[in-house]
């Protein structure tokens, strides 16, 4: 798995490209605490190379959801995959985060 | 025995009553109808039905106006037999042309009707246990064994997926749900089953839980554990089963619910993924084996 950052102004954009496994769920987790510690109050993630999320990668989206959100901070899934669209459509992610496809 | 339904087509009143005092005793349940007209009603109404035994010269629709319709029908593949007083070739071969699947004469006897008519069902019989067996009979059955030490080296698990997918040439979708799936069970089976990770053993970094579990594959007590992974394809679907070695877990107590993915407490999240992601999933010796079902079509 890889992640990108691209930091504008006062929004960070990542893109994170392959599987996130437990393995990368970690690196995910590293990359998130890295957008939170450098204080911008936008993220927008791209996930339209990502193919896959396991459950502990679900799980470190929710923790940074619940952290992120709780300093009035944006967050946006800009771009996803059809399957991890799917896959957050059916495990109602969607109703928690806005996502584009 | 099992009951077999008749549907009677016939406007001859009697005829109806010889075949239901021939046929009732033994266990069939015989439905009449008085010409073409009314038998093609019956059927449509009728999804019951068995088999048809059907005279050909009638008013209204004719027997072999019944034929035509019913082969036409999304039921076609149900026997009729044809029964005439006229034993002449030419009705012979247009109700075999047709599509009739026997042909009897009218001056009935008893034994040669019982003989046709289980002859038709056991035809029908054996064409469906064919038809099921072609679809659910295992193609391809493809054996994998995973180390402990598979476990922070991942190349294994994706040489293994990546054979799977060629094997079964899957559909793209269809395989990134199942590497999904596949990633939460080796996930569940290492952690459970073969490091045996309590709560607090599981680290919240990658250096950590990777130290830690570096240090447990020092014992070869660990490092001789196994994973056992069966996949069999199917025409629609692919099984997998996996066994680990450890002490399971009541089972019985999980109450599988998509909702649960998203509480922030991870307890069972990685199996309500599973269960959201797969048509069917059954644990069994204590909860060590775990096998799933995935249908192979394009949801």
């Amino acid at each position: 798995m890889i992640i990108h950052i691209d930091y504008i102004e006062d929004k960070a954009i990542m893109k994170v490209e392959g599987m996130i496994n437990g393995e990368s769920s970690f690196k995910l987790q590293d990359r998130l605490k890295e957008v939170l510690d450098s204080g911008v109050n936008k993220l927008d993630i791209d996930f339209s190379e990502c193919r896959s999320i396991s459950s502990t990668g679900i799980g470190k989206l929710l923790i940074f959801y619940k952290t992120y959100l709780k300093t009035d901070k944006e967050l946006r899934i800009v771009k996803c995959s059809e399957n991890m669209f799917n896959l957050f459509n059916k495990i109602r992610f969607d109703q928690l985060i806005d996502i584009k496809r | 025995m099992l009951q077999k339904n008749l549907l009677m087509v016939d406007d001859d009143t009697i005829f109806h009553e010889i075949i239901s005092e021939i046929l009732e005793p033994h266990n069939y349940i015989v439905s009449h109808a008085y010409d073409g007209e009314e038998g093609i009603k019956a059927f449509e109404d009728n999804s019951n039905i068995d088999i048809i035994l059907s005279d050909v010269m009638m008013p209204k629709v004719d027997g072999l106006e019944l034929l035509s319709h019913i082969r036409s029908s999304n039921r076609s593949d149900i026997p009729i037999v044809m029964m005439t007083s006229h034993i002449k070739n030419e009705y012979i071969l247009q109700a075999l042309r047709s599509g009739a699947s026997d042909f009897i004469g009218k001056k009935i006897d008893e034994i040669s009707l019982l003989n046709t008519l289980n002859r038709q069902l056991n035809i029908v019989t054996k064409l469906k246990q064919e038809s099921f067996l072609a679809n659910h009979l295992i193609k391809t059955d493809m054996t994998f064994t995973l180390t402990a030490s598979d476990y922070l080296n991942t190349q294994n698990s994706l040489s293994m997926l990546e054979k799977v997918r060629s094997v079964c040439n899957l559909d793209s979708g269809i395989f990134n749900n199942l590497v999904i799936v596949i990633d939460e069970i080796l996930n569940n089976c290492f952690i459970h089953g073969i490091f045996k990770l309590t709560r607090k053993e599981r680290f919240s970094t990658s250096e950590k839980h990777n130290k830690y579990i570096k240090k447990l594959l020092e014992k070869k007590e660990i490092r001789d554990r196994n994973l056992f992974l069966k996949f069999s394809l199917h025409k629609d679907k692919l099984d997998l089963v996996v066994k680990d070695f450890g002490d399971g877990f009541d089972f019985e107590k999980l109450k599988f619910s998509k909702n649960k993915i998203l509480n922030f407490d991870p307890y069972g999240r990685g199996l309500n993924l599973i269960y959201l992601m797969t048509d069917e999933i059954v644990f069994s010796d204590k909860g060590s084996t775990i096998s799933i079902s995935k249908r192979l079509t394009v949801e």
